[in-house]
């Protein structure tokens, strides 16, 4: 809460990711200094290490997903719009939020995260990261059977 | 083999409802060579692998605009693409009639003298995003 208000200007994703791998470092010195100190073989210690890291690693991503769900989701945007307004028509819907804004919105957080870089009117890849992770989406999709739309 | 509809819902009774009834059943019937606290931390690590995999889902079931832009200038001959190139790919079928048509099927929405409506669940669910936006200091998500 306090990071988000402190940051205002950044990235909204940035902020998560920070606050979580800050949270990451409080998390993990209260549990050395009450729990890991305490355990006497050194096998307990690295599976505590180890069971500490992935529930709490798997409940960081759980999170970001949620955060950037609220974000970026269309269909949280839709319930909103739909929800501001009391009712909406199909038409209605696609006048007030169409293609082209989902993907310039889409296009400036892919610049302002440094996914994409641009320059001279054209967007390329620039920090490789999230672009790998389209492409084991991808590949995912294809394991799942699902028909490869945009 | 075809997905359910409700992909979503079908991934918590799986990976959630199921394994949640057979801890209680363990718990509750006698649990073997376990302790309830063992137990209990079999629950909390299969919860936190289980809600990465669902939270991740609809990256690849609602095809998220952001990777597919990713994929799209990656396999691009020139290795860069405008704004306007970008937006040719999609259309207004893909990119929001789909995800209305997602929201009736799950139950969040539905058509009434040709308008959609909030449900009570989603009049909930919504009202907890804008709260918990609210308390980050932010704005609704611009989606």
């Amino acid at each position: 809460m306090c990071l988000a208000r402190l940051y205002r200007k950044r990235p909204v994703q940035q902020v998560a990711i920070f606050a979580i791998v800050l949270a990451f470092l409080c998390t993990t010195a209260i549990l050395a200094v009450f729990v890991w100190q305490n355990l006497r073989l050194f096998n307990d210690v690295i599976a505590s290490v180890a069971y500490s890291m992935i529930v709490y690693w798997g409940f960081a991503t759980f999170y970001f997903h949620l955060f950037n769900t609220s974000e970026t989701a269309r269909r949280i945007k839709l319930l909103y719009e739909i929800d501001k307004a009391g009712s909406l028509s199909e038409t209605k819907i696609t006048d007030m939020y169409s293609t082209n804004d989902i993907v310039r919105l889409r296009l400036k957080r892919l610049v302002d995260t440094n996914q994409l870089r641009l320059r001279d009117g054209n967007y390329s890849i620039d920090n490789r990261l999230l672009y790998f992770a389209a492409l084991i989406v991808a590949f995912w999709q294809r394991v799942l059977g699902m028909p490869y739309t945009k | 083999m075809k997905p359910p509809k409700n992909d979503v819902l079908t991934l918590f009774v799986i990976f959630l409802g199921i394994p949640l009834c057979v801890f209680f059943l363990l718990v509750f019937k006698g649990q073997g060579n376990w302790d309830t606290i063992e137990l209990l931390q079999i629950l909390i690590l299969h919860s936190s692998l289980a809600l990465v995999y669902i939270a991740s889902y609809p990256a690849a079931q609602a095809h998220s605009p952001s990777l597919s832009i990713l994929l799209i200038i990656g396999s691009s001959a020139k290795g860069h693409l405008t704004a306007e190139e970008i937006n040719r790919q999609y259309t207004t079928d893909q990119t929001i009639i789909r995800r209305v048509d997602e929201l009736e099927i799950y139950g969040m929405i539905e058509k009434r003298d040709n308008v959609f409506i909030l449900k009570p669940i989603a009049r909930v669910i919504i009202r907890l995003y804008i709260f918990y936006r609210r308390l980050l200091g932010l704005p609704p998500g611009e989606g």
